[in-house]
C-alpha cells in the first residue's frame, strides 16, 4: 500500500472542538485519493467523534463506492468500536479483526452506553427504530445516568431522544445515527447523547422560510434553539423542548451544521448562567450533528 | 344541582393507554408526530358521538412521556376541534407526570409566543396551584379553583368571589369558555357557570 493513499489522522477525536481537526482533513481525503485512514495515534474516542467519524466515513462511501479502510487501530480504540457496534454499520474496512477475546463483555455492568444506532430516514421505519432506541435506553437508563438519578431525568432523556431523532426524517432528508455513552475524562464523569446525520442541515431547511432572517448559521441554529420555529410548520416545538430540559439539568447541547457550530452552556453550579459560543466559517460538513453533555 | 347532574353525566373517558394497545403501542411513552397523528384519528372517530357540552377526559395513567411532537398532533388538535366542533366538547387531561406536564406547558407557552393566541386545557389535579396548564391570568385560576370545589355558579357570585367588577368578570368567564376551561348551564333565568 502506497503512503500517499494514507493518511494518519491526530488524536483529536477526545470532544466536538478537537474533531474540527479531523473534519479539516475531509477535503484531502476526496481531493487526494485517500482509501487508508492510520489510526495509530488515536487515544481515545468519544461518541460524538465517533459518530461524526462514521458520518465522514459514509458521505466517502457514498462519494466513491468504496469504502475507508482503517489501519494500525490500537487495541483500546479496536475495542471500544466493536463494543459500540461502530463497524456494524458497514462504513469502513477493518484490516485489524478484533479476536473475539478481547470484546469487551456486554453484561449488565457494561451497559452505560447505547450503541451506534442508524436512525431511518423514512418515517415508518424511524418510528419504530426511535422507539426500539427509547426502550433500550429505559433498560439501560440506571448504568447510563447513574451519576445523575434524580427527580424525572429518565423521562427527560426520553423526550429529548424523541424529540431530536424526529428531526432526522423530518427535516434532513436523509438518515442518521444515534449513541449514547458515559464515560470519565480528567477527574469528570460526563454522559453524551449524540444525534447526527448527513442531510441538508439547517440552513437550507429552512430556506423556504423567507421571512427567518438571519446573518449567519450559527446565528439560525441559535435561534432554533431558543424559539419555536419550523422549517415546515407554522412553528416546532422540538430543539427549543430540548434546549428547556437540558437548562433544566444543568447541562450542554452542542450543534454542528454545514459551516458553523453553536454550544449552549446551562451551568447550575454558577447562579444558573447561560453561555451561548457561536463559530462560523468551519469547514464545511454534510448534515447536522447534535450533542448533549451533563457532566458531573 | 340541575347543572351539576348535566355536567357529570356526559363524560366520554379515554384511556391513552388502552388506546395505545389498539394502536399496537407497547411503549409508555407517547413520541413522535406520527404517533399523535394516529391516536387523533382514533378518537376523532368517536367524536360523531359526542354530546353539545361533553367532556372528553383523557386519561394518561401509566403513560410516563408524551413529547411535544404527539402534544401538537394529539392534545392540541383535539383542543382546538372542541373549540370548532359543531358539538361543542370540553377535553380534561388526568393523570400526568411530571415529564409530560412540563412539555405541555412547554408546547402551549411556545404556541402563545408565535402566534400571539391562547391555549389552555383543564387538569384533574392541582398543577402549582392550578387546575388548568396554559395561558390563564391568576383571576382566571381563581375562578377556576373555586368551581372545582363548588361545581358551579353566576356570574353575579364570580364577581363577588374575585372582588372585581362585573364587567370585567364576565369578559373573563367569556375568555375562560371560550378558551374550554368552563362551561354554562342554563339554569333557572341564569346561566351557571361550571366545572369541566
Amino acid at each position: 500500500m502506497p503512503d500517499d493513499n494514507r493518511i494518519t489522522i491526530p488524536n483529536t477525536l477526545k470532544d466536538t472542538y478537537s474533531f474540527e481537526e479531523i473534519i479539516n482533513l475531509r477535503e484531502k481525503l476526496f481531493s487526494e485519493n485517500i482509501s487508508h485512514i492510520d489510526m495509530s495515534r488515536v487515544g481515545f474516542i468519544e461518541p460524538y467523534s465517533m459518530v461524526s467519524f462514521a458520518i465522514l466515513g459514509r458521505e466517502y462511501l457514498r462519494n466513491t463506492g468504496k469504502k475507508l479502510t482503517l489501519v494500525n487501530i490500537p487495541l483500546n480504540i479496536n475495542q471500544y468500536l466493536y463494543r459500540m457496534d461502530f463497524f456494524k454499520t458497514g462504513i469502513f474496512e477493518n484490516t485489524d479483526k478484533l479476536d473475539p477475546k478481547y470484546y469487551f463483555k456486554r453484561s449488565s455492568l457494561s451497559k452505560s452506553v447505547i450503541e451506534i444506532t442508524e436512525i431511518p430516514g423514512k418515517e415508518r421505519e424511524s418510528i419504530r427504530v426511535i422507539s426500539d432506541v427509547i426502550a433500550t435506553f429505559r433498560k439501560r437508563a440506571d448504568n447510563i445516568l447513574k451519576y445523575w438519578l434524580f427527580g424525572s431525568i429518565v423521562d427527560y432523556f426520553v423526550t429529548v431522544i424523541s424529540e431530536i431523532c424526529q428531526n432526522i426524517f423530518e427535516h434532513s432528508i436523509d438518515s442518521g445515527f444515534l449513541a449514547m455513552q458515559t464515560y470519565s475524562y480528567s477527574s469528570e464523569h460526563i454522559v453524551r447523547l449524540v444525534i447526527s446525520d448527513s442531510g441538508v442541515g439547517i440552513r437550507e431547511s429552512f430556506t423556504g422560510k423567507k421571512e427567518i432572517s438571519v446573518d449567519s448559521t450559527a446565528s439560525l441554529i441559535e435561534k432554533v434553539l431558543t424559539t419555536p420555529l419550523s422549517s415546515k410548520r407554522d412553528f416546532g416545538y422540538g430543539l427549543c423542548q430540548v434546549n428547556t430540559i437540558v437548562e433544566k439539568l444543568g447541562g450542554s447541547i452542542y450543534i454542528r451544521s454545514d459551516d458553523a457550530s453553536v454550544s449552549v452552556v446551562h451551568n447550575k453550579k454558577y447562579n444558573s448562567t447561560t453561555k451561548t459560543f457561536q463559530k462560523t466559517n468551519l469547514a464545511p460538513f454534510p448534515g447536522t450533528q447534535l450533542s448533549v453533555t451533563l457532566t458531573t | 344541582m340541575e347543572a351539576i347532574l348535566l355536567s357529570n353525566r356526559y363524560r366520554m373517558i379515554i384511556s391513552l393507554s388502552r388506546l395505545a394497545r389498539e394502536l399496537k403501542v407497547t411503549s409508555p411513552d407517547l413520541i413522535t408526530r406520527p404517533m399523535g397523528r394516529s391516536f387523533f384519528k382514533k378518537v376523532a372517530s368517536r367524536l360523531s358521538c359526542i354530546q353539545d357540552g361533553e367532556t372528553i377526559l383523557l386519561d394518561f395513567e401509566d403513560i410516563r412521556v408524551v413529547d411535544s411532537s404527539f402534544i401538537a398532533e394529539f392534545i392540541m388538535k383535539l383542543i382546538f376541534e372542541s373549540q370548532s366542533n359543531t358539538q361543542r366538547f370540553y377535553v380534561k387531561l388526568s393523570s400526568l407526570s411530571d415529564t409530560t406536564i412540563m412539555n405541555i406547558e412547554s408546547v402551549f407557552k411556545s404556541y402563545h409566543s408565535m402566534n400571539n393566541s391562547k391555549i389552555a386545557v383543564i387538569t384533574d389535579e392541582l398543577i402549582n396551584n392550578s387546575y388548568a396548564i396554559g395561558q390563564v391570568s391568576d383571576k382566571g385560576k381563581d375562578i377556576i379553583n373555586y368551581l372545582n370545589i363548588n361545581k358551579s355558579a353566576s356570574a353575579v357570585e364570580l364577581a363577588s368571589f374575585l372582588q372585581e367588577e362585573s364587567g370585567y368578570t364576565a369578559q373573563l368567564l367569556e375568555e375562560l369558555h371560550s378558551l374550554g376551561l368552563v362551561k354554562t348551564e342554563t339554569g333557572r333565568n341564569t346561566v351557571l357557570y361550571c366545572a369541566i
